[in-house]
C-alpha cells in the first residue's frame, strides 16, 4: 500500500507540473495587452507615453523573460501568494479566490451529497426490483438526466420557482435561498449518473456465485444485499465519483453564470474575458491541485477497499 | 427469420442457404440485433430527420431567421409563428431550425477531430508500451480529470470565438475517452493469436496496426462516437451560452438559450424551444449509441 501511495503521489506531482506549464504558456498566448484592456477600448481616452506603458509592464513583471515569470509564479503558488489582480488593481488574488471558494464548495458538495443520498438507495431499489414500475421510472429518469444540459435545467427551475411559484429569488446570493436552485441543478445530473452505475453494478453482483451461496445458506434478502452484494457493488460508484468530480466543477462554472453567483466559476469566466493573468492562472492551478488530490483520494480509497488494485 | 431476406440484400455476395440454418454475416446479425431495439430505431430516424432539416434549412424554414419583425419583441407563440418571437422580434421557430445546423456541424466535426486524435494516441500508447505509453496515459488522465468547460473557455478566448474555433477547440479537448478505450482494446488485441502470428511471419508494425488492430477497435469506437456526439452538442451549447461559441446573429441553440436567460423573467418562452431541441437531440444520440453498442459489441458494458 505504501509503495502504491508513493507512485500515485509522484504521478500526481507530474500531472500538476504539466498543467502548470501548460496554463502558463496558454495564458501568454492570449491576445491583447492586459494594460490596454484595463484602460478600456482604445486606451480609454487616456493618452499614455510609451515609457508609461513600459513602466506599468515592468511593475507587473510583464517584461521579464517567460521562464523567470513562470518560476516566480510557481514559487508564489506554493507560498500561497497568488499575486495581485490586474483588472482590480491592488486587490490580492488570494482574497478574490478565498471569497469565491465557499460559494463553489457549498454548491458542489451539497449537490454531490444530495445526489449520493438519493441516487444510491434509488439504484438499489431499482436493481432489486428489476422491471418494476419504479425501475422503469428510475431508468427513464437517468436516461433523461444525462441528456439535460445543466444550464437549461437551471433556466427551467427559474421559470418554475421564481416566475410561476414565486418561491425563490431567480439570481444572486442574497440569502441561503439563493443556493437551492444551483444545488438542485448539480444534484440532478449526478443523481442520474450515480443511480445508473449503482443499479448496473448491483444487478451484476446479484448474479455472482457468492450471492447465490449467501441465499442458499438461508440469509435474508436484506442481509444478502446489505452485507454482501452492496459492498462490491459500490466499488464502481467510488470510481465514478472521482470521474464525475471534473463534471461537477464544469457544472458549477455554468451554474454560477446562470444564477449570477460570486463563485470560482464566474470569477474564472470574468477573468478570462478581462485577461486577468494572475487570477486565471491561480484558479487553473487551484483546480488542478483539487483535481489531482481528489483523484489520488479516489484511487487510494479504491485500493483500500479492493486489495487487487495494489498489486498491479 | 422471415426478415433475413431483406437483410440479405444489403450484402451482394450473400446467398441464403437452407431456411433452417441461415448463415449470416456478422454485419447482418448486428443489423438484426439493432432493429430489435425499438427506441434506437426511433432515435436513428429522429437523427436522420434532423440532418435533413439542417441540410434543407433554407427551404424548410417558414421565415427568415434574421428578419426582425417590428413590434413583435418577445411575443409568444401563435399559429403563424409556432414558437413565438425572440427578444428582438425574430421568428424563433426558424432560428431553432437553423440552430440544428450549428449543433450537427459542431457535433460531427468536433467528434471527427476527437476520434482521430484519440485513436492515434490510444494506438500509440497501447501498441508501443514503455515511456510513450506512460506519457500519453498521464496526458489522457489529466485531460479527463480536468473540468473541460474551464479549458474550453480559455482556448476559445485565446483563439477568438467562431464556428471553426468551437469545432476545433471541442475536438482537441474531447479525445481522452477514445484514447483510453482504444488503448485498452489494443493492449488485449496485442496478445491475441492472430496478431502474434502476424508478428511471427514478419509483418511490419504499420501493417499490423492498419490491417489487424484498427479494424478490430472500430466497433467500440463507433459506439463511443455516437454516445459522444450528445456530450459535444451540450458543450457547444454551453460555450455559446457563455458567449464564447457561435457569435450572434448566427442562430445557435446555446446562443438562443443565452438570450432566453437574459429575458427569462420577461419572455420565458425564448428558453423553451432550443432547450427541448438540445434534450431531444442528445437523447437521440445516446439511445442510438446504446442500440449500436448492443448490436455491434454485445459484450461491452457501460463506459463511464
Amino acid at each position: 500500500m505504501a509503495r502504491y501511495t508513493v507512485v500515485r503521489l509522484a504521478e500526481g506531482l507530474v500531472v500538476l507540473l504539466l498543467i502548470s506549464v501548460a496554463t502558463f504558456l496558454i495564458m501568454r498566448l492570449l491576445p491583447g495587452d492586459p494594460v490596454m484592456i484595463l484602460l478600456g477600448e482604445g486606451g480609454g481616452g487616456i493618452r499614455m507615453t510609451e515609457e508609461q506603458i513600459e513602466a506599468i509592464h515592468r511593475r507587473w513583471g510583464l517584461d521579464d523573460p517567460w521562464h523567470v515569470q513562470y518560476l516566480l509564479w510557481v514559487k508564489n503558488m506554493f507560498t500561497g501568494n497568488f499575486g495581485k489582480s490586474i483588472f482590480r488593481p491592488g486587490v490580492p488574488v488570494r482574497e478574490m479566490i478565498f471569497e469565491a471558494i465557499p460559494v463553489t464548495f457549498i454548491i458542489s458538495a451539497a449537490g454531490l451529497i444530495i445526489a449520493l443520498a438519493l441516487a444510491i438507495p434509488m439504484g438499489i431499489v431499482a436493481a432489486t426490483r428489476r422491471n418494476s414500475l419504479f425501475d422503469y421510472a428510475a431508468t427513464i429518469f437517468s436516461t433523461l438526466g444525462v441528456a439535460l444540459p445543466n444550464f437549461w435545467i437551471a433556466l427551467m427551475l427559474i421559470v418554475l420557482f421564481s416566475l410561476v411559484l414565486k418561491w425563490l429569488p431567480p439570481f444572486g446570493l442574497h440569502s441561503w435561498q439563493g443556493y437551492i436552485m444551483p444545488v438542485m441543478v448539480i444534484a440532478t445530473l449526478q443523481m442520474a449518473v450515480i443511480m445508473r452505475v449503482t443499479r448496473g453494478s448491483l444487478i451484476e453482483e446479484l448474479g455472482e456465485d457468492y450471492v447465490r451461496t449467501a441465499r442458499a445458506k438461508g440469509l435474508a434478502e436484506r442481509g444478502v444485499i446489505g452485507t454482501h452484494a452492496i459492498r462490491n457493488a459500490l466499488l464502481p460508484v467510488v470510481t465514478v465519483i472521482g470521474v464525475q468530480f471534473a463534471y461537477i466543477l464544469s457544472g458549477t462554472i455554468i451554474v454560477e453564470t446562470v444564477f449570477a453567483l460570486p463563485g470560482i466559476g464566474r470569477l474564472f469566466t470574468d477573468s478570462v474575458l478581462h485577461l486577468d493573468y494572475q487570477v486565471v492562472q491561480s484558479i487553473v492551478f487551484l483546480l488542478a491541485v483539487i483535481v489531482v488530490v481528489v483523484n489520488l483520494l479516489t484511487d487510494l480509497t479504491y485500493a483500500l477497499i479492493d486489495p487487487r488494485i495494489r498489486i498491479e | 427469420m422471415g426478415k433475413s431476406k431483406e437483410v440479405a440484400t444489403s450484402r451482394e455476395q450473400f446467398v441464403p442457404l437452407a431456411e433452417e440454418q441461415p448463415r449470416r454475416s456478422e454485419r447482418s446479425r448486428a443489423w438484426c440485433r439493432f432493429k430489435a431495439n425499438r427506441m434506437s430505431v426511433i432515435a436513428g430516424a429522429f437523427i436522420i430527420l434532423l440532418c435533413l432539416m439542417a441540410i434543407f434549412a433554407d427551404t424548410v424554414v417558414p421565415h427568415d431567421p434574421l428578419e426582425i419583425y417590428s413590434g413583435k419583441r418577445g411575443v409568444g407563440p401563435s399559429s403563424e409563428h409556432l414558437m413565438g418571437f425572440d427578444h428582438v422580434g425574430r421568428d424563433l421557430f426558424s432560428r431553432v431550425i437553423y440552430g440544428s445546423r450549428v449543433a450537427l456541424i459542431v457535433g460531427l466535426g468536433a467528434s471527427s477531430i476527437a476520434v482521430i486524435i484519440g485513436v492515434m494516441v490510444g494506438v500509440t500508447a497501447g501498441y508501443f508500451s514503455g515511456w510513450p505509453d506512460s506519457l500519453l496515459s498521464r496526458l489522457t488522465d489529466t485531460l479527463m480529470a480536468f473540468p473541460i468547460i474551464a479549458l474550453l473557455i480559455l482556448l476559445a478566448a485565446i483563439v477568438g470565438p467562431s464556428l471553426v474555433t468551437t469545432v476545433v477547440v471541442i475536438g482537441v479537448t474531447s479525445w481522452a475517452i477514445y484514447a483510453r478505450v482504444v488503448r485498452a482494446q489494443v493492449l488485449s488485441l496485442k496478445r491475441q493469436e492472430f496478431v502474434v502470428a502476424a508478428l511471427a511471419i514478419g509483418a511490419s508494425d504499420r501493417r499490423i496496426i492498419f490491417r489487424h488492430i484498427l479494424p478490430n477497435v472500430m466497433a467500440p469506437v463507433i459506439v463511443l462516437v455516437t454516445l459522444g456526439v450528445g456530450t459535444i452538442i451540450i458543450l457547444e451549447a454551453a460555450l455559446s451560452f457563455l458567449g464564447l461559441g457561435i457569435q450572434p446573429p448566427t442562430p445557435s441553440w446555446g446562443g438562443t438559450l443565452s438570450d432566453g436567460r437574459a429575458f427569462i423573467l420577461l419572455f420565458p418562452h425564448i428558453a423553451m424551444a432550443p432547450g427541448i431541441m438540445i434534450v431531444l437531440t442528445v437523447l437521440a444520440f445516446n439511445l442510438l449509441g446504446d442500440g449500436l453498442r448492443d448490436a455491434l459489441d454485445p459484450r461491452q458494458k457501460d463506459i463511464t
